[in-house]
């Protein structure tokens, strides 16, 4: 089903609309750095993952066409982008440092307990973090996932069953420090 | 852990936020190179190129330029290195050969004309008689197209070599040559080096 705000941005970008795509961007943008950042753990290379998923959506524009909705074609862009990523810890251990600088006013231990929480979705293999994300943060269902990843259902509850058990092994001691959790 | 537990605790980990003026600003940098890219596939559009490929920008000449000038550069050093490689000889391969030698001339004394090393072990070149002349032993090491081979001989004996004979000499100099049917071989050359053949000689007793 397409919406019908998109329907109607699909058209005004295809004849070259400047102002629909960037509101296309404007609209997608935070959904997009925030994916990309829990994928690979670096707000840097979110920001540059982030622009080269818009860049690339505007010039295979065409593609869009056959997709239900912008922002399941966008996932997918990013995802691809993501998954092509190589990992450069320098960068992240520079964000980490600058995160806390940048969430002092945050309590420490909740700083601590999201890098902790970022730290074992990185020790995922890409794909199931991919699909970690996917389906627990950006709310996404499997078969929506399976779209996004360019992979059937089935593969996209394995990645998930396995990521499940890895991050729970990871995440155990968070379970017991949680409070409330 | 359940897994709805699993998810609240990872979603109780917020993505690090950014100013505001980013978000205002990203979607016009996104603008702005889509325009860049536009701009450029128009002027190619417009104005296609008539350069090679590998001229076609900055970058791509300097890439270009600096792999050629790395490949450049392996290939002086890989053929310097081979140009100026010399065969030598260890010591550890003389103190084996000269033990080895050692053992043999004591169990046949006299008859001991060349030995042997190579990929397959050692092989003895032994006279029917006791009646090779008594000379100094030459420790030998030859490497061509099909590896390397070690001998122990005197002055005097034949040794074949892939097939070939060649005889061994030793000059007043006491430099050793090998002579072959159609090629002569001296370490007094400063090459010491045969076209198909990579030479180094060495008196064995010189060391003993």
């Amino acid at each position: 089903m397409v919406a019908p705000d998109d329907r109607l941005r699909r058209a005004e970008c295809q004849n070259g609309g400047q102002e629909a795509f960037e509101n296309l961007v404007r609209e997608n943008q935070r959904m997009i750095h925030s994916l990309c950042y829990r994928l690979t753990g670096s707000m840097e290379d979110a920001e540059d993952l982030a622009q080269e998923t818009f860049v690339q959506a505007f010039q295979n524009f065409a593609e869009f066409r056959a997709e239900a909705k912008a922002s399941s074609w966008l996932y997918r862009i990013a995802v691809n982008c993501c998954l092509n990523w190589r990992k450069r810890r320098q960068r992240q251990d520079q964000t980490h440092q600058e995160w806390g600088r940048q969430e002092a006013e945050v309590a420490h231990d909740d700083t601590w307990r999201a890098q902790q929480i970022q730290e074992a979705l990185m020790k995922l293999p890409t794909k199931q973090r991919a699909a970690i994300v996917l389906t627990t943060y950006e709310g996404l269902t499997h078969a929506e996932a399976a779209r996004a990843l360019g992979c059937s259902e089935t593969t996209v509850s394995w990645r998930l069953f396995a990521a499940r058990a890895k991050i729970k092994r990871l995440l155990k001691h968070l379970q017991k420090t949680g409070g409330a959790l | 852990m359940k897994n709805s537990e699993l998810d609240q605790i990872l979603k109780s980990a917020p993505v690090p936020d950014r100013p505001e003026a980013y978000w205002d600003q990203f979607p016009r940098r996104v603008m702005a190179k889509t325009d860049r890219l536009r701009t450029r596939a128009d002027a190619e559009t417009n104005h296609p190129r008539t350069e090679p490929f590998w001229l076609r920008s900055r970058f791509q000449f300097a890439t270009v330029g600096l792999g050629l000038a790395i490949s450049g550069l392996l290939l002086v050093f890989v053929l310097g290195s081979r140009q100026g490689r010399q065969l030598s000889i260890t010591e550890p391969q003389l103190a084996a050969a000269r033990k080895y030698f050692q053992e043999i001339e004591t169990l046949f004394p006299g008859q001991v004309q060349a030995i042997v090393f190579d990929q397959q072990g050692s092989h003895l070149l032994l006279a029917e008689r006791s009646n090779v002349p008594t000379s100094s032993p030459l420790y030998l090491r030859i490497c061509g197209p099909k590896g390397c081979q070690n001998y122990v001989t005197f002055s005097g004996q034949q040794i074949r070599l892939n097939g070939e004979t060649c005889e061994v000499l030793l000059d007043h100099h006491g430099n050793v040559l090998l002579v072959g049917q159609r090629w002569i071989f001296s370490t007094a050359q400063a090459s010491a080096k045969h076209a198909r053949y990579q030479v180094a000689a060495q008196p064995l007793e010189m060391t003993l």
